[in-house]
C-alpha cells in the first residue's frame, strides 16, 4: 500500500474502533472480554504505529476503560485489570498514559501507581 | 461518461426505479446535465422518470430537460447505477453521499435519516421474520469483525490471516441471517466508508455507524458519557436506531443532546 492508503486505512481502523466505544456496543452483554481486549490492542497498536494518532488512540483506550467502569457487565473488573497490565507493561510515560492513570485512580481504591 | 452510457442504457430499457442520482460537486454540472439532456431528447417516448435529489423526488418527463435544469443548477448529479442491486429499495442510498458533506449539519440529518429509514426496514424485517429463539446475534459483534478484518495484515501471517478471513466470513454471515437487507448493505457500507478520505467521510460514516450500532439494550446499560457520545440528530427521531433485540422494539431510546460530537471533532482537527 502506498502512503495515502495506509493512512486511510489506520484512520479508518480508527474510527470504526472509536464507532464501537462511543456506540456501547462494546459494552452491551453481547460484547465481551475477549472482544474488548482485542479492541485495547488494536487501539495500542494504532498508537504505537504513527505519532499523530497517539493521542486519538489512546483517547478511544480511555473511553473504552471508563465506559467499561461504569458499565454493568460481569467482565468489568477483569477488563480494567487486562488494561492496567497492557498499559503499565511499556514503562515509558506518555501525556496520554497520565491522563489515563488519572482516570484509573479515580475508579479504583489501589492506585496502578506504584 | 462510463457512467452516461450506463445511464442510456438504463433508460432504454426503462429501468428507471433503479436509476438513482446523488449530487456531487458542482463542477462537473455542466458536462452531465448536458449528457442527460442529450440521452433524454435521445428517446423515441417519453416516459418518466423519477430521480432522487438529496432526499427529494423528482419525477420528470423525458424530452424536457427544465425541471432537470432546475434541479440541476446547483448540484450536479453522479450516476450510481451499477452498484446498486435491482432488488434493493433506493431509499437508503441517498444518504450516503452526504454523510460525507463537509457541513455539520447535512452530515448529522443524513445520518439521521439513514437511521430512522433502517429502523422502519429492520421492524418490518423482524416482524415478518420467522421466530428464532434463543439467537440472540447482534449487530455490533459484526460491526467490529467487518472492521478488524477489513484492516491490513501481516504478509508474513498467513496462517493468521487466513484464520481472520474465516472469522470475518463467518460474523458476515451472522449480519446477512439476521438483519434486514438494507441494514446488511449499510452497515458494509459505513465500514468501507471510513477508509474513505473523501470530503468528510471519516467523521460522517463514523456517526453513522456509531447510531446504527448502538442498541436499545446497550443504552440502558450503557453508563452516561460525557460530552462524547451525544450526537444532534433531528428532532423527529424518537426512538433508537436499530431493534435488533425483538424484546426492545418499541422502547424508546434515551433522549439524546444537542452538543456537539465533539470527541470526533476534535480527532478531526489535527488531521
Amino acid at each position: 500500500m502506498r502512503g495515502p492508503d495506509v493512512r486511510d486505512a489506520l484512520f479508518a481502523r480508527l474510527f470504526g474502533i472509536t464507532s464501537i466505544i462511543q456506540s456501547g456496543s462494546l459494552f452491551a452483554p453481547t460484547s465481551s472480554l475477549e472482544t474488548f481486549d482485542r479492541v485495547i490492542d488494536n487501539l495500542l497498536e494504532l498508537g504505537q504505529a504513527k505519532g499523530w494518532l497517539r493521542e486519538s488512540a489512546w483517547w478511544g483506550i480511555l473511553g473504552a476503560t471508563e465506559g467499561v467502569s461504569q458499565g454493568n457487565v460481569e467482565w468489568a473488573a477483569k477488563a480494567v485489570d487486562s488494561v492496567v497490565e497492557k498499559v503499565y507493561a511499556d514503562k515509558a510515560w506518555s501525556q496520554e498514559k497520565i491522563a489515563l492513570t488519572l482516570v484509573l485512580e479515580a475508579r479504583r481504591p489501589v492506585s496502578p501507581l506504584r | 461518461m462510463l457512467a452516461m452510457s450506463r445511464l442510456s442504457a438504463g433508460l432504454k430499457h426503462l429501468e428507471l426505479d433503479s436509476l438513482e442520482f446523488i449530487a456531487v460537486p458542482a463542477e462537473r454540472i455542466m458536462t452531465q446535465r448536458a449528457w442527460l439532456c442529450l440521452d433524454m431528447a435521445g428517446l423515441a417516448e417519453p416516459i418518466s422518470a423519477t430521480w432522487l435529489f438529496a432526499g427529494t423526488q423528482l419525477t420528470a418527463r423525458a424530452k424536457s430537460c427544465e425541471a432537470v435544469d432546475q434541479y440541476l443548477r446547483a448540484t450536479i448529479i453522479h450516476i450510481s447505477l451499477q452498484s446498486k442491486p435491482a432488488h434493493m429499495a433506493s431509499n437508503v442510498l441517498p444518504f450516503f453521499w452526504h454523510l460525507a458533506s463537509s457541513s455539520k449539519d447535512a452530515r448529522l440529518t443524513a445520518s439521521a435519516d439513514l437511521v430512522s429509514t433502517l429502523q422502519t426496514f429492520q421492524s418490518t424485517y423482524l416482524e415478518n421474520r420467522p421466530a428464532v429463539d434463543g439467537d440472540e446475534d447482534e449487530e455490533e459483534d459484526e460491526d467490529e469483525s467487518d472492521d478488524e478484518s477489513g484492516e491490513e495484515v501481516d504478509p508474513s501471517d498467513d496462517e493468521e490471516d487466513a484464520q481472520i478471513q474465516e472469522e470475518g466470513k463467518k460474523l458476515d454471515k451472522q449480519l446477512a441471517s439476521n438483519n434486514a437487507e438494507d441494514v446488511v448493505y449499510t452497515v458494509k457500507r459505513l465500514v468501507r466508508g471510513l477508509a474513505s478520505s473523501r470530503e468528510s467521510s471519516r467523521l460522517g460514516f463514523a456517526v453513522a455507524l456509531t447510531e446504527v450500532s448502538s442498541t436499545p439494550g446497550s443504552e440502558s446499560t450503557n453508563a452516561k458519557p460525557s460530552c462524547s457520545r451525544a450526537w444532534t440528530l433531528s428532532p423527529h427521531r424518537k426512538s433508537c436506531p436499530l431493534s435488533f433485540d425483538r424484546r426492545h422494539t418499541a422502547r424508546p431510546c434515551a433522549a439524546r443532546t444537542s452538543e456537539t460530537p465533539c470527541s470526533l471533532d476534535c480527532s478531526a482537527s489535527h488531521l
